[in-house]
């Protein structure tokens, strides 16, 4: 009975049984779409601090493309180390996911200190990747 | 596998599916990528589709906008 229960629940989840290589592909797009949100988010912060003072509006909107291009840089690392280990190169892609998850994350304090509110599902695709990188992508060890 | 490789993707599974049930956001994102048959896309490709870089282009010329209301017009002959 427990059993069968544990096998609806996956398959409404429809994760379960993912290989780790897709595990790792959802991670990353997870970060993606996070880095995509937080970027708004950060653009909207810095908006409406330009409206009072324009110029500290535009430094913010500065760190913002900062933060979200460095993320960004990161991601794309992520991805093609990801492509190559379902190509078959040898090695998990461990820490290069680690990276950009830091990065996203750089990126998701930013727009908290400026007064931004960024949805669960941000949290939720920071969380998930730490749980991912030790679970299935082999943890990292520099 | 060695026993011990397979205990330890076991377990690893069981983690990550204990992963999932918490976030529901991630398990969403995986059912719909699996229904769009995204889980067979290129990770570069969908980090560029999902992230793309010219995500500020609205946001500068609102704060331009607001810079040029912010600078009182000059009169001619001032």
């Amino acid at each position: 009975m427990t059993r069968r229960l544990a096998l609806v629940a996956c398959v409404a989840l429809a994760a379960c049984s993912l290989p780790p290589v897709q595990v790792a592909h959802v991670t990353a797009m997870s970060l993606a779409e996070a880095n995509h949100v937080a970027a708004l988010v950060c653009a909207e912060v810095a908006v409406t601090q330009a409206s009072t003072d324009p110029a500290k509006g535009e430094a913010t909107l500065g760190k913002c493309k900062a933060a979200h291009a460095k993320a960004h840089s990161a991601l794309l690392v992520a991805g093609a180390a990801i492509d190559a280990w379902r190509a078959g190169a040898a090695g998990a892609p461990g820490c290069v996911v680690l990276d950009a998850q830091v990065a996203v994350l750089e990126l998701a304090s930013l727009v908290r200190s400026g007064g931004g509110k960024l949805s669960e599902a941000v949290d939720s695709a920071i969380a998930f990747a730490g749980n991912a990188v030790t679970a299935q992508l082999g943890g990292c060890k520099r | 596998m060695s026993d011990t490789g397979d205990l330890f993707v076991k377990a690893g599974s069981a983690i990550l599916g204990a992963a999932f049930a918490l976030y529901p956001e991630i398990a969403k994102l995986v059912r719909d990528a699996k229904d769009a048959g995204a889980l067979s896309e290129s990770t570069l490709a969908a980090i560029a589709r999902i992230d793309p870089l010219d995500v500020f282009a609205d946001a500068e010329r609102r704060i331009a906008a607001a810079r040029a209301e912010a600078i009182p017009p000059t009169l001619p002959g001032a």
